[in-house]
């Protein structure tokens, strides 16, 4: 019913091996993105 | 005599021609809008959608019906909103307006969770090649473990038009069946002692009004610098959630939230519907996906536990393994089951901050999951 797509697979492994680390690292940047943003200070807040 | 010659020139046979042309893959696949509609409204399974979903897929299923087709209405509506992917973006600006990050951003090392949960995704388009998808339908499988409806009918639209349908069904129904799928699996992985490890949550960093602004902007930016394909969904809903933030915005925001919201997943629901027919839906295909989206789900769940208990091998103070499982875009159903947990386990427990936090980050990695799988085999 089913035949293995071996093609698939290997390519489906690549993207797999490139991808997840890239995620980790993307999201890590994130992480210090949102922590250096925190140490801003807030805006002036109008006194009207 | 004008009457009589009307009624001589009458086309008699197409008043029957339904009746006459109905087979049984249509007969099944009405009943399946049907089955839809009860699980919408019954069993409140994702009802704003699978409502909708099962009406047009009724629809598309009558023989000759005129909803589809180039004149059909639905049929319009998939050219417009699908095809062009208008109606996910648009989903992902109500998605933002309606998001609060202030959790995320109070403890952001959250974010490695989101990353994490990602694994189902990679691991199930893996999975679905070895049981004989090609690469873009795989990768289109794949995308259900980013539990999140607009993402997979993005990717979808993209690179598997053709089975839409079953892939909206499987993603938006395992993701209202969250708490059934994740919690026996966190089991099996976890200890009760690691379920029950107590997370003070200390109200995290404060975030000021100016960090909530510049989130969304710059997380456009440096993503849309690193993976530009992700620009389109990332974007919007960071764009709606400037919305949210922006101080005078609050008019658009609240329309977002509210009467686009609506709308868009209206026009959605029963357009994708009304790609369910029977020659697309009733074949091996479909089951196929239907059973590789629970894989995702699994794996998903699995790759954010497994991870968490890495973590807590560097870590003084541990980590609860179950915050993995919230990594899932499945928001904000992980996080309650997940708290709902810890409090099982252990009554005075309160995880639902950090759960929070972490099903946050899960929306930004599964669009980033997404963009992702677009560029590289795009």
């Amino acid at each position: 019913m089913f035949h293995a797509n071996m093609d698939a697979f290997y390519k489906s492994l690549v993207v797999m091996v490139v991808a997840t680390p890239f995620m980790f690292l993307t999201m890590a940047l994130f992480w210090l993105l949102a922590a250096g943003l925190s140490r801003l200070p807030d805006m002036k807040k109008d006194d009207k | 005599m004008i009457v009589l010659d009307m009624l001589r020139n009458m086309h008699y046979a197409d008043l029957f021609q339904g009746i006459l042309s109905f087979q049984w893959q249509q007969a099944v696949m009405i009943l399946v809008g049907c089955v839809l509609i009860y699980l919408a409204i019954a069993k409140e399974y994702e009802p704003l959608l699978l409502a909708p979903v099962g009406f047009g897929c009724i629809m598309a299923n009558i023989p000759f019906s005129a909803a589809i087709g180039s004149h059909g209405w639905l049929t319009i509506l998939e050219h417009a909103g699908i095809q062009t992917e208008l109606f996910p973006v648009l989903i992902f600006v109500a998605v933002g307006a309606m998001c609060d990050f202030t959790p995320l951003l109070s403890m952001p090392w959250m974010m490695l969770f989101g990353a994490a949960a990602q694994f189902g995704v990679f691991a199930t388009i893996a999975v679905a090649a070895l049981l004989g998808f090609d690469i873009k339908e795989a990768a289109s499988i794949g995308i259900i473990g980013a539990a999140d409806g607009p993402t997979t009918i993005f990717v979808a639209s993209r690179f598997a038009p053709h089975m839409l349908g079953p892939l909206t069904v499987a993603a938006y129904t395992y993701m209202s069946l969250v708490p059934l799928i994740q919690p026996p699996v966190i089991r099996a992985l976890t200890t009760k002692n690691e379920r029950k490890i107590r997370m003070v949550y200390d109200g995290g960093r404060p975030v000021s009004k100016l960090t909530k602004i510049l989130f969304p902007i710059l997380v456009t930016v440096v993503a849309g610098l690193l993976v530009p394909a992700s620009v389109a969904l990332l974007g919007a809903l960071m764009f709606g959630n400037l919305l949210r933030e922006a101080t005078g915005l609050e008019r658009l925001s609240k329309t977002a939230q509210t009467e686009m919201a609506n709308i868009v997943t209206l026009l959605l629901g029963i357009t994708i519907g009304s790609t369910m027919q029977a020659a697309n839906f009733l074949n091996f295909q479909t089951l196929g996906i239907l059973l590789l989206g629970i894989v995702a789900f699994v794996f998903d769940t699995a790759g954010g536990v497994l991870f968490a208990k890495f973590l807590n091998l560097f870590l003084k103070r541990k980590v609860n393994p179950m915050l993995g499982a919230t990594g899932i875009s499945a928001f904000p159903m992980s996080a309650r089951v997940i708290a709902k947990m810890a409090q099982k386990e252990d009554p005075g427990n309160y995880l639902i901050m950090h759960a929070v936090g972490a099903n946050v980050s899960g929306q930004i990695a599964s669009i980033m999951a997404g963009g992702l799988i677009l560029a590289l085999l795009g």
